[in-house]
Order: structure tokens, then C-alpha cells, then sequence
């Protein structure tokens, strides 16, 4: 009888609706758990009084406030270069069509995944002193000395941080210009404003909010940063997170290192809450719901010579590191040629295969976990009632506590993970990643979730079942796009990520960045360049297939 | 009925293959080792191998990353400790080691005839050693720029920007060079960093990416081992690496193993000690570690011939070197 097949049916779907509404809740929970415990465990016990050293520690205050000093000097430098590059580009990829564009977003997921030991190698092999760069000028001019040898640098440093990081402002910056109405920059035009006017009164505000994400995104990342900093800041550069290598690692000194991730946390702790504070203000960015206008092609002289220089400067900056590492693992020892033996030796290795399976297998899982917390989250947010709307929403809760993951050390994550899962398995370590990386996740379905107008959001619980079915039925289908994003983004940090694997010392457990860290670890250099290719490709084609489906969804 | 007692008889037979099962899984030695060792082209998986052949036991090896995380993870563990037998503490960190009471002495079996009276560690055997290294400068005989004579030479400014040295305080041939140029120097050992400081291009975060740097060709100087070059020769077919003796002498590393305290399989540890200095351990590690082992009767691959003996032996005081790792870094820093 299809009356009864039919309440059948909605039962069986409410049911599902329900089940999958209890995931994203317990998905939310499980990331928010992995993050807290481990640092409060980590930050205790480097407060428990160890075995003093004898070493008379001489006074740390100056060594950290220098280091404070220039920690947040690069990184503020790194977040405005990658934020300088990144809005060109955004404007290129959201408003023309041309060719390369969707290599340009693919490109975006890779230095996510590429990990920072091999980012700075990447740098060196390409602008370093006998790099592609120096080589090439000094053949062409005939020099006797490379004559660019500021990569070892501060200036090095904000550059190889500023190209490393700027996809990820593209990526988020571009997907909020694409909303923008075009309607209201031409109206205007027409009643007078100058083109810049009207880009500053009508489109940058819209992107205020993804500007200010991106921006926060890339300053946390490159205040933590290790391996590049040591690598091209020259003898004797510290940061702060040098300083905790240093006290945690070598000098064993755990009351001292707690000391610096508390500084660390005060200094990183106050950009989130500015963040959280300015996205608050900058409200939300009402975008229409309907589909944007096809792309235009490039037109005219100036416009194809400024997204030519543009391309150029991406192609040297970010193409051209990228792609000598990938040449170095066809490089021969004795300098002569090019040959695959690194490659046979590698994908021969018994470790490979599984290594391939598992970096896979734990990034979809880790994605799937991340973008489930970040969207159950979000769409919590705002289908609240409007009381609950204001404590669940409050800027703090709503903003702020998914960007805390990236205002800690990740040594001190480790310490949390070691003493809490003395042997770990494959099941902590998504938990563990997905805390690291769910912020990611969460940034996008935030920025889609905001997109959709507030009457939509109103009419749907409405008329829909219950705040799962709403969230299900509406703003699922509405945001789909930029979640499959944000998990895109959160598999290639995760098939990057080497650290949280050695700490929790899982059996038998093989990942492709374990294995390139090991590779690395005992001369096999062209090796760990294949696996570094590996891993980029890996995130290029996920990301690739994503934007597919973004294509083909908008068309 | 006789189906029933078929059954029971499967189900008694299954909970005793269990049970046989996770007591023989009970008999399992968990060994801390930094990742190089655990690696699959390491001696780890091949020790592993043949130690559980040896007893029947099963081995079950754990990186924790570099030699200072096992001993900061055993530091965090103790008092119930997870490890069994701890692998890769070193000269530089065997003091600490005992300062932090993480490992209990065991003097193993035959030690005194297989380890020669410089390599030993501790008197109280607190830890044994297994293999060793002297560190030295290796150089690019392709990169036209002319090999140092000596430590003295090497702060010459024609090599200006042309040494990639380690950060002391993230690596540890970083630490070694401090020690040596402490070994050699003495107290003037900060006038010699001083003269050094514009020669040096970067201080690299560990071994692999300094060494990196100096295989891609962006300088012609790293410090490492004198058994580098035999790696070269040996997997690369390749003698363009050198390694520099110098006549003031070299500083040595010595890895070494040790029993974790408190450890619920001493027995088996102790076991793995012992196995550890026999031939049959010990002619794993050339061609995997690439460093010495402590058992002369192991015969050498023919490419060591490629990796030189240092002249002279210094001692490494890895308490003065710990305690001038902050003078070096405020210097380098100015």
C-alpha cells in the first residue's frame, strides 16, 4: 500500500538522518577530546619537577624574548606574503577561465602534504647556492660567486613560508570571490566609483572574512614552524619552537620547555581570539545562493600579461622548488644524468605498498572524521534556536575553539600522546590527526555555511523534520562542494605528517611519511625525493578529482 | 550427545591454542631504537630475526625518532616502563642517561674479551656498546673548492660559506663537533667558533638535512662519519666523498644498549645484550649502520677501505659540550 511504504520510507530516512546527525556529534566530540587531553597531559607533566641538570641554566629571559621577537616577525611577514599572492591569484581562479587554472587549485593541496624538511631542501635545490636559479645566472652571466644568496635569511625564510602557505589563502579567498554578486561592483561602476573603489567598498568586504582566515591560517602555521627556520635562517637563528626543541630534546629540561609552550600558547592564543573577534564583526557574508556567471576568458594585453607575470612568479616560487625535488630523485650520485634506479629501489621496497595503503586508508578517515566534527559544528551553529545561537555561537565557542589545534606546539601534543597511549594503533592515529587537522575542515564549512542566505536557513527548519533533517536536506546539499574541500585539505595534511606516527609507536605500521623520513634519515635522498613525489601526487590527483566534482556540480 | 562432546572438545582445544597463544605473545621483548635502526634497510628487522630464531621469543621493535626522543621517552615511562632493552644511547647521552635512572647495569656476557677498553661506556657496564664511529669532516672532491689540512683549516676564510654544519641542539654529529672543537681547543674553544662562525652556511636541524644539502652540491663540507664515503662507494659506486683525517685527532661516537629499569622480561633482556656483542649480531651493522662494530673479529666489506682511521682518539666530555651549547648558539647568533 504506498501510503504506508511511503511513512515507511520517511521513517527509515529519519532514522538514517538521526544516526548520521549522532556521528557528526560523536565525530565533534572524539576531535575535541584528542586535542584537549593530550595537551593538558603534555603541559602537566612538563610541569612535574624532573632531575635537575647540571648545567646551571644562565638566564632564559633574554634568549626568549628574542625568540618571541623574531618568531612572530616571520610570521606575520609570511602570512602578509602569502597573503600579497594569494588575492591575485584568487581573483585569476575565480573570475577567468584559463589554461592551467584547475592545475593552479590542485597545486594548492600539495605543500599541505609536502613536509617542511622537504619544502626547505625544495628551496635549496632550487635558489640555493648551486641551485637551479644561482647555476642558470651564473652560466648566463659568467659569474664566479651565485649571486643570489639571500636564501639563507629572514628574507629566505618569509619567502619559502609565504609560497609554501599561499594556496591555502587562494583556495579559501578564491571560493568566497566566486559568491560575490557581480551585480553590485558594476552598478558601482556605473554611477561613478573608480575600479578600485569599487573594489574596495564592494568586494573586499565580502572577502574580509576569508582574508582574515587565511591570514590567521598561515601566521599559526609559520609561528610553529621548525625545520625551515633552522635550515634557511642562518647560524644561531631560534624561534620559540627551537627554544622548546631544544629544552625537550636535548636538554631534557621539561619544566623549561613547559615554560616556552606556555609563552608560545599566550602568543598564539590572542591571533585566534583577534580572528574569532574580527569574523564576528565582519558578519556574515550573505552570497547568493544562485549559481555564479561562467568564467570569462582572459581579455585584452594587460590582463593576459598580468596573469602570465602571475603564473611566472607561482612557477618560480612554488613550481619550480616543487618540481627540483622531483628531479633530485632522478638524480644520479656522481652527478652525471638522470636515472631511475632511486625510483626502482623505492616502489620495490617491501614497506611500499602498505606504506600507499595505509597513507590512504588513515587520510580518508581522518577526513571523513574532520569534515563530520567541523560540519556538525557549524550546522549546529546555525540551526540553533537564536538563544542557543548566542552561546553556541559565540564568537569564542564558534570560532575560536576549532582554530586552538594550530595554537600549540606539536612537541608538546607528542609528550600528551607518549604518556597517555604508551602503544597506539591505527584508530588513535586518526583521532590524533584528525585533531591537528579538523580546523581545516571546519574553516570551509564555516565559510559555506555563512554563504547560505539566513531566510533559507529559517524556511528549511521550518519545514523540515528536526534540526538533522535540516541540516541533512538543506545545507548538506548547499555546501557539499567546499566540505569535500576541507576533507580534501585534511587528507593531505594527514599523508604529510610524520611526527604523530613515530610518537605513538604503532606496531608494524607503515606510512608513505614515515618512510620518507626514514629515507632521510640514512643517505637515501633520491629515495625520500620519490616518496616526497609520491605523497605530492597523491594529494594532487585528490584534490584534482574534488575540483572535478566542483566543476562539474557549478556547470 | 556426541556432537555435543565433539564440541566441547573443539571449544577446550581453541581456548587452549588461545591461551598458548597470548602466554607465548606474554614472551615478547620490546626494544626502543631511533628510526634509522628499526628501518627496513636497518639492522633492526634482521637482529630481530635472528634473536627470535635464537630463543623463540618475539622481538618487537619501536622507533621513537632520533636517539634523544628514546631517552626522553624512557625518562617519561619511568617507573613502569614500556621497553625492555633500550638501543641508541650514546656517549654524548650516557650520563644523562644515569642521572635520570632510566636503565640498570648489566655487564654481558664475553664482554670484556669483544669490547676494547676505549669503546666501553660506563665501568658498571650501565651501558654496552655495539658499534661506533669517529666523526669527521667529509668533502666533495667535485666541488673544485680544496679539502682542509686540518681543524685550524677549516676556519680559514677561503672556505667561507662553504661548511654545513648541524644545530648542536637538535642533532647529534651537531653535538659531536661542539665536543671536538672543546676536545681540541679547550677553553679557547669559543675563539675557534668565532673564526669558524662565516664559514658556516647553515646549521642544519639534523643529519639528513644537512647531509642532503651537502649531496645536492650546495656546499663541499659537512660534518659527519669517516664511514660515509664507504656508503657512497659501496650502494653509489662512487668516490667523490672524502672524509678529512685531521692531525689534532677525532672525537668518537659510541651507540650504545642498555637494559630499561624496572623492565618485566629482564631474563630476555639480558639475552639480548649478550646477543647483541656476538658475531653473529654484530656482522649485521656495517652495511646497515654503517659504523664500526665493537666485535673486531667481524671482517669488514670491502668498501670500508674507502672510510679512514683517525690518527689520533680524543675523548668526548659531553658535559662541557652540553654546557657550551648555549655559549656556541648566543655566539652564532650576534
Amino acid at each position: 500500500m504506498p501510503d504506508r511504504g511511503r511513512r515507511g520510507r520517511s521513517r527509515r530516512f529519519a532514522a538514517f538522518e538521526s544516526a548520521i546527525a549522532a556521528f557528526g556529534l560523536v565525530a565533534l566530540l572524539a576531535v575535541l577530546a584528542s586535542f584537549v587531553v593530550p595537551s593538558i597531559v603534555g603541559l602537566a607533566r612538563a610541569f612535574v619537577p624532573g632531575v635537575p641538570t647540571p648545567t646551571g641554566a644562565p638566564s632564559l629571559n633574554g634568549r626568549i624574548l628574542r625568540a618571541l621577537r623574531f618568531t612572530v616577525v616571520e610570521a606575520a611577514f609570511s602570512a602578509l606574503l602569502a597573503l600579497a599572492v594569494g588575492l591575485p591569484g584568487a581573483w585569476l581562479v575565480a573570475r577567468r577561465d584559463f589554461c592551467g587554472r584547475r592545475f593552479l587549485l590542485s597545486l594548492s593541496g600539495v605543500p599541505l602534504c609536502v613536509p617542511p624538511a622537504i619544502v626547505a631542501l625544495a628551496f635549496v635545490l632550487f635558489f640555493g647556492r648551486s641551485g637551479v636559479v644561482n647555476d642558470a645566472l651564473m652560466r648566463l652571466f659568467g659569474l664566479s660567486e651565485p649571486p643570489i644568496g639571500a636564501l639563507y635569511s629572514l628574507a629566505g625564510i618569509v619567502v619559502a613560508h609565504g609560497f609554501y602557505n599561499f594556496p591555502v589563502a587562494l583556495r579559501t579567498i578564491s571560493r568566497a570571490w566566486e559568491r560575490v554578486p557581480r551585480e553590485e561592483s558594476e552598478a558601482a561602476l556605473v554611477l561613478g566609483a573608480t575600479r578600485f573603489r569599487a573594489f574596495r567598498t564592494v568586494v573586499l568586504p565580502r572577502l574580509a572574512g576569508s582574508i582574515l582566515s587565511s591570514a590567521a591560517l598561515v601566521y599559526l602555521y609559520c609561528f610553529f614552524s621548525f625545520v625551515i627556520i633552522l635550515l634557511l635562517g642562518g647560524p644561531g637563528g631560534t624561534t620559540l619552537e627551537v627554544e622548546l626543541y631544544q629544552a625537550a630534546r636535548s636538554d631534557l629540561d621539561f619544566a623549561r620547555a613547559g615554560l616556552i609552550a606556555l609563552v608560545e600558547v599566550a602568543a598564539a592564543v590572542p591571533v585566534v581570539l583577534l580572528y574569532a573577534a574580527s569574523q564576528a564583526r565582519v558578519g556574515h557574508e550573505i552570497g547568493p545562493a544562485a549559481l555564479s556567471p561562467p568564467r570569462a576568458r582572459l581579455s585584452g594585453l594587460t590582463e593576459r600579461a598580468c596573469a602570465a607575470g602571475y603564473l611566472f612568479l607561482v612557477g618560480v616560487f612554488l613550481v619550480g622548488p616543487l618540481a627540483s625535488v622531483v628531479v633530485r630523485s632522478f638524480a644520479r650520485s656522481d652527478g652525471a644524468g638522470l636515472s631511475l634506479a632511486a625510483w626502482g629501489r623505492f616502489l620495490s621496497r617491501p614497506s611500499f605498498l602498505p606504506a600507499l595503503a595505509t597513507t590512504c586508508l588513515v587520510g580518508v578517515f581522518a577526513a571523513i572524521l574532520s569534515t563530520a566534527a567541523g560540519f556538525f559544528l557549524v550546522a549546529a551553529g546555525a540551526l540553533s534556536p537564536p538563544r542557543a545561537r548566542a552561546t553556541i555561537a559565540h564568537p569564542f565557542a564558534d570560532r575560536a575553539v576549532p582554530l586552538l589545534p594550530l595554537a600549540i606546539s606539536s612537541v608538546i601534543l607528542g609528550f600528551g600522546w607518549t604518556l597517555l597511549v604508551p602503544r597506539g594503533n591505527i584508530l588513535v592515529l586518526v583521532l590524533a590527526q584528525s585533531a591537528l587537522a579538523w580546523p581545516f575542515a571546519w574553516a570551509q564549512a564555516r565559510a559555506a555555511v555563512d554563504r547560505v542566505p539566513r531566510p533559507v536557513v529559517e524556511v528549511a527548519l521550518v519545514c523540515s523534520r528536526g534540526r538533522a533533517d535540516a541540516a541533512i536536506r538543506v545545507l548538506l546539499p548547499a555546501t557539499s562542494r567546499s566540505l569535500l574541500s576541507g576533507a580534501a585539505l585534511v587528507f593531505a595534511i594527514s599523508a604529510g605528517e610524520a611526527s604523530l606516527p613515530l610518537v605513538l609507536s604503532i606496531d608494524g605500521l607503515e606510512t608513505l611519511s614515515l618512510l620518507l623520513f626514514r629515507l632521510a634519515g640514512s643517505y637515501r635522498f633520491a629515495e625520500a625525493s620519490a616518496a616526497a613525489t609520491v605523497v605530492a601526487l597523491l594529494s594532487a590527483s585528490v584534490f584534482l578529482f574534488q575540483d572535478a566534482e566542483r566543476k562539474r556540480s557549478v556547470s | 550427545m556426541r556432537h555435543l562432546l565433539f564440541r566441547l572438545i573443539c571449544g577446550v582445544a581453541l581456548c587452549g591454542a588461545l591461551v598458548a597463544q597470548s602466554s607465548k605473545g606474554s614472551e615478547e621483548l620490546v626494544v626502543y631504537a631511533y628510526d634509522s635502526f628499526v628501518a627496513d634497510w636497518g639492522p633492526g628487522p634482521e637482529l630481530a630475526r635472528r634473536f627470535e630464531r635464537l630463543t623463540g621469543c618475539r622481538v618487537r621493535l619501536v622507533s621513537c625518532g632520533d636517539a634523544g626522543q628514546v631517552l626522553s621517552r624512557a625518562i617519561l615511562e619511568r617507573g613502569k616502563p614500556v621497553a625492555d632493552v633500550l638501543v641508541g644511547i650514546d656517549n654524548n647521552l650516557v650520563a644523562r642517561a644515569r642521572r635520570e635512572g632510566i636503565l640498570e647495569p648489566y655487564k654481558p656476557a664475553g664482554a670484556d674479551a669483544i669490547v676494547p677498553a676505549e669503546l666501553r661506556l660506563a665501568d658498571d657496564w650501565l651501558l654496552t656498546p655495539y658499534d661506533w664511529g669517529y666523526f669527521a669532516i667529509i668533502h666533495d672532491a667535485k666541488s673544485g673548492v680544496r679539502a682542509p689540512r686540518s681543524l685550524e683549516d677549516l676556519a680559514s676564510p677561503e672556505f667561507a660559506k662553504k661548511l654545513v654544519m648541524m644545530d648542536p641542539r637538535t642533532s647529534t654529529p651537531g653535538a659531536g663537533f661542539l665536543a671536538w672543537t672543546i676536545a681540541v681547543y679547550g677553553d679557547r674553544y669559543l675563539d675557534y667558533w668565532k673564526r669558524l662562525r662565516p664559514n658556516i652556511l647553515t646549521l642544519a636541524p639534523g643529519w639528513d638535512a644537512g647531509y642532503a644539502l651537502f649531496t645536492a652540491g650546495e656546499a663541499p663540507l659537512v660534518i659527519s662519519y669517516t664511514t660515509s664515503p664507504a656508503y657512497h662507494l659501496e650502494t653509489e659506486k662512487t668516490d667523490r666523498y672524502r672524509a678529512l683525517i685531521f692531525p689534532e685527532g677525532h672525537v668518537a661516537q659510541i651507540e650504545g644498549v642498555g637494559i630499561a629499569k624496572g623492565s618485566r622480561h629482564r631474563d630476555l633482556a639480558r639475552r639480548f645484550v649478550d646477543f647483541m656483542l656476538t658475531e653473529e649480531a654484530q656482522s649485521i651493522l656495517p652495511l646497515t649502520q654503517w659504523m664500526y662494530p665493537v666485535n673486531r673479529a667481524v671482517p669488514m666489506p670491502d668498501s670500508y677501505r674507502a672510510a679512514p682511521r683517525a690518527g689520533k682518539s680524543l675523548t668526548l666530555d659531553a658535559e662541557r659540550a652540553q654546557a657550551a651549547v648555549d655559549a656556541v648558539i648566543d655566539l652564532l647568533a650576534r
